[in-house]
C-alpha cells in the first residue's frame, strides 16, 4: 500500500494522513471547524443540518505523538528539516518514501504569498516499489509540474471550510505515469534532489542519510521546462550519466571531509588524553 | 564559554520570528557595535531557485518586511496582520566578538521551531524536547492581546474564560512544565516569558497588568520553575518586548473570509451591510457575498469547539521602532556569565562531578585557543552597565527568580 501523508497548515502546520492508493472516495476532508459547529448546534438548529453532512464525509487524519498512522519515525526528518526539494529514500526492510517540498499552496497568507507545504507518499511493500520509482523519476523530471499539480488536488475549501484532498484524481495521475522497467530504488539507497546553493554535508546530516548509499543531484540539472519524451534506454543511459556525475561531485567532497574528519579527531584524541592525564594527576595530587 | 543556545517556544502565530528578526537587527545596530561586533552567521540549509517566490525568509527579509509594513501601513485603520506560520525548525546563528580581542567569538544559535511543536502530543514533539534539551535559555513568547483578552468586558466573550482556552490562547503551553521536567540537567537554566504585541498596554501605561496576567495563566508553571524540587535551577524572569513599536492592538472578530477561502480575502463583520478586509478597506456586503468561517483559527484539541478570534491591529505611526528586543540577547548575555562562574565554582569543588569538571575544562582550553572567555565577556558587560544599556525593573521588565544573583 502507498499511504499520502502532507504536512500542511490550517491553522498552524500539521501532519496529516491524506489516504491511501487503494482508497474508493473522491475526496477526504480535514474539517477543524467540526466541533465548533457542533457546540453551536446544541443553540442554532441551523447547525445540525450542516454537522450532519460533514460528519459523512469521509476524514483526513490527524497524526499525534501517540498514533503515527502508518508514518514511519525514521521519515520525521523528511518533514522536520529542510535541505532537499525532492527525496526517494529507503526506509526500512521493505517501506520507501518519497517526499517533495517547499510546495506553493493555493492558499495564501495576508500579504498574498504561498504557505508552503510538504507532501509524502510511503510505501511498505517492494511490490509496490515500481510505482513508487515511476513517480520519483516523473516528479524529479517534472518538479515545477508536479508541485502545481499537487498544490491544486490539496487546498482549502470554502464549501466545508476545512482542507480538502482530491484522492481520487491523485491516485488516476500517478497510475498513469510513464512506467520505466528498469528498477531504480534499492535496500539502504537514497536520491535526493536539492538546491545547488545548499550546504551537502548539512542536508545529509539533517536528513539522516549517512549511512546510505546516496545520489545527490542538483535541481538546476533537471529543466523542468523539457518533457522529456525518451525511450527506456535513453532513459537509464540519461539517468546513468546524471547518477554519475552527482556522485563524482559528493565523492570528492566527501574525500575532502574525510580528511578533515581525520585531522580533527587526532587533535581532540590529543587534547582529550591531555585532560585526562592532568585530571588524573590533579585528582592524585589532592 | 563559545555557545549559547536559544530555544524560543510558544504558540503558533505569538511572534516568535518576529522577535527573532527584531533582535537580530537591533544587535547589529550601530549603538551596541562599541561594544560587540555581530555578524549574522545563519546558513540557510535551503534556498528557493526561482526567485520568484520567498516562502521562508530569512531574518534580515523578515525585519525589512517589518519595517516596509511599520511605514506603508494606512494609519489607525484596523488591519489584520497575519504572516506566514514557520514550516520547519530554523537555527539562526549570531556571531559575537569584542572589538580588540579578535578570533575571540561567542557563538548565539537562536532555535525557532513551529508552535505546535511545543505541544507533547504533536507529531514533532521528540524534535522539540531535543532542542530543549541542549538549550541554555528558553524564550516563551506570549501573544498578548490574547493574554489578555479574558480580561477585558469587551473582549472576554469572544476569547473566552476558561483557563485552559487562557492559557492556549495565549500560546502558553501547559506540556511546558511536561517538556521542563523531561529535562534531566544539572546546569542553571534561564527562562524568559516575553509577551510580544504589547504596544497597547505600554502606551497606556499599564504593562503592570500584563505582569499580573502572565503570573496567572502561568502560575502552575511558574510554580514548577520556582520551587526547589528537581534539579535545574531556574532563573526566570519577564521581559515585555515590541517588535515593531508602532502597531497596536487594535480589536478581536470573529474570523471570516469573504466569498473564497482559496482566495485569502480575510475579513470581518463590522455590521449587517459591511465587511471589512484584512487591509483594512471597508466593503458593502452584496447579496451574493458568502461568509465563510476562516478554519485557521480553529483550536487545536482539548479545546476545538472553540474558534480563536482573528486580532487586529492599528498602525499609530508610519515608523519602526522597537523596543526593548536588543535586551532579549543582552539579558540572555549577562545570565551566562553568571551560569558559568556559577558552574566553574560548583566544578571546582569537591562537589562536581567528573563529567562538568571535563566539561568546564575543555572550555577553559578552547577559550585560550578561540572561544571568547569569561573575562573578556564580563569586562564588556560591566561597561555596558555602567553606560545604561541593561534595562531592569522598566517597562514591566522584572525577575520571579534570581538564584544567580545576576545585577
Amino acid at each position: 500500500m502507498i499511504r499520502y501523508f502532507a504536512y500542511y497548515s490550517v491553522g498552524g502546520y500539521k501532519d496529516f494522513f491524506l489516504g491511501d492508493n487503494l482508497s474508493k472516495h473522491e475526496y477526504t476532508y480535514y474539517l477543524p471547524l467540526l466541533p465548533a459547529y457542533r457546540k453551536r448546534a446544541e443553540q442554532n438548529p441551523e447547525y445540525s443540518k450542516k454537522v450532519a453532512e460533514l460528519e459523512k464525509l469521509p476524514q483526513i487524519g490527524l497524526l499525534s505523538n501517540d498514533d503515527s498512522k502508518g508514518f514511519p519515525k525514521q521519515g520525521e526528518a523528511m518533514i522536520a528539516h529542510s535541505g532537499y526539494e525532492l527525496i526517494y529514500r529507503h526506509i526500512e526492510d521493505d517501506t520507501v518514501a518519497i517526499c517533495c517540498r517547499d510546495i506553493a499552496s493555493l492558499d495564501k497568507d495576508d500579504v498574498g504569498r504561498p504557505i508552503p507545504f510538504v507532501f509524502c507518499l510511503i510505501c511498505d511493500n517492494r511490490e509496490e516499489w515500481s510505482q513508487m520509482d515511476n513517480i520519483a523519476l516523473y516528479w524529479a523530471e517534472h518538479l515545477a509540474e508536479a508541485k502545481k499539480i499537487l498544490a491544486n488536488m490539496l487546498h482549502l475549501d470554502s464549501e466545508t471550510s476545512g482542507l480538502r484532498f482530491s484522492i481520487d484524481d491523485f491516485n488516476k495521475w500517478i497510475l498513469g505515469l510513464p512506467h520505466h522497467s528498469v528498477p531504480l530504488m534499492d535496500a539502504q539507497k537514497a536520491f535526493v534532489l536539492r538546491p545547488l546553493d545548499a550546504d551537502l554535508r548539512e542536508n545529509i546530516r539533517l536528513q539522516e542519510l549517512q549511512k546510505l548509499n546516496v545520489s545527490v543531484f542538483p535541481s538546476s540539472s533537471i529543466n523542468d521546462d523539457v518533457h522529456l519524451t525518451l525511450s527506456e534506454n535513453e532513459h537509464s543511459r540519461l539517468l546513468e550519466k546524471a547518477v554519475e556525475k552527482a556522485r563524482d561531485e559528493i565523492t570528492n567532497e566527501m574525500e575532502q571531509q574525510k580528511r578533515k574528519h581525520f585531522l580533527v579527531s587526532m587533535t581532540i584524541g590529543f587534547v582529550l588524553g591531555f585532560l585526562l592525564a592532568l585530571l588524573f594527576s590533579t585528582c592524585v595530587h589532592k | 564559554m563559545a555557545e549559547m543556545n536559544i530555544l524560543m517556544v510558544g504558540g503558533r502565530r505569538s511572534g516568535k520570528t518576529s522577535a527573532l528578526a527584531t533582535i537580530f537587527r537591533t544587535m547589529q545596530d550601530i549603538q551596541l557595535a562599541k561594544y560587540f561586533t555581530v555578524v549574522d552567521r545563519t546558513s540557510l540549509v535551503t534556498k528557493n531557485q526561482d526567485g520568484k517566490t520567498e516562502m521562508q525568509d530569512d531574518l534580515k527579509s523578515k525585519s525589512m518586511e517589518m519595517t516596509r509594513f511599520a511605514e506603508k501601513t494606512k494609519l489607525n485603520t484596523p488591519i489584520l496582520v497575519d504572516a506566514g506560520p514557520t514550516l520547519f525548525d530554523w537555527q539562526y546563528r549570531l556571531k559575537l566578538s569584542v572589538p580588540g580581542a579578535p578570533k575571540k567569538d561567542l557563538n548565539m544559535t537562536f532555535t525557532d521551531v513551529p508552535g505546535e511543536w511545543c505541544r507533547t502530543t504533536d507529531n514533532h514533539y521528540n524534535t522539540f524536547l531535543q532542542y530543549a534539551k541542549e538549550a541554555d535559555v528558553f524564550v516563551i513568547a506570549i501573544d498578548t492581546p490574547y493574554l489578555m483578552g479574558p480580561t477585558s468586558d469587551t473582549t472576554k466573550q469572544l476569547c473566552g474564560d476558561q483557563e485552559s482556552e487562557l492559557a492556549t490562547l495565549a500560546g502558553c503551553m501547559s506540556d511546558l512544565k511536561q517538556t521542563f521536567t523531561a529535562i534531566q540537567d544539572q546546569n542553571n537554566k534561564l527562562v524568559l516569558f516575553v509577551p510580544i504585541k504589547c504596544e497597547k498596554w505600554v502606551n497606556a501605561g499599564h504593562i503592570e497588568d500584563v505582569i499580573a496576567r502572565i503570573r496567572q495563566a502561568f502560575n502552575v508553571l511558574l510554580a514548577d520553575l520556582l520551587s526547589d524540587a528537581g534539579r535545574i535551577i531556574f532563573t526566570v524572569g519577564i521581559l515585555p518586548v515590541q517588535t515593531i513599536g508602532t502597531m497596536e492592538f487594535a480589536e478581536f472578530h470573529d474570523p471570516k473570509y469573504l466569498n473564497s477561502v482559496e482566495n485569502s480575502k480575510r475579513c470581518c463583520v463590522i455590521d449587517d451591510t459591511s465587511v471589512r478586509m484584512a487591509d483594512g478597506t471597508v466593503k458593502p456586503l452584496r447579496d451574493n457575498d458568502n461568509l465563510i468561517d476562516d478554519p485557521n483559527w480553529a483550536f487545536p484539541a482539548p479545546n476545538n469547539a472553540f474558534l480563536r478570534p482573528s486580532s487586529w491591529y492599528k498602525c499609530v505611526k508610519n515608523k519602526y521602532a522597537p523596543v526593548n528586543c536588543e535586551q532579549l540577547a543582552l539579558h540572555t548575555l549577562r545570565f551566562m556569565i553568571y551560569n558559568t562562574k556559577d558552574l566553574r565554582k560548583k566544578a571546582l569543588s569537591s562537589t562536581g562531578s567528573l563529567g562538568v569538571k571535563i566539561k568546564i575544562l575543555i572550555e577553559m582550553i578552547r577559550e585560550k585557543f578561540g572561544g571568547m572567555g569569561e573575562d573578556v565577556l564580563k569586562t564588556t558587560l560591566d561597561r555596558m552597565k555602567a553606560d545604561g544599556l541593561f534595562r531592569d525593573e522598566v517597562d514591566g521588565i522584572t525577575y520571579l527568580s534570581n538564584p544567580l544573583n545576576i545585577k
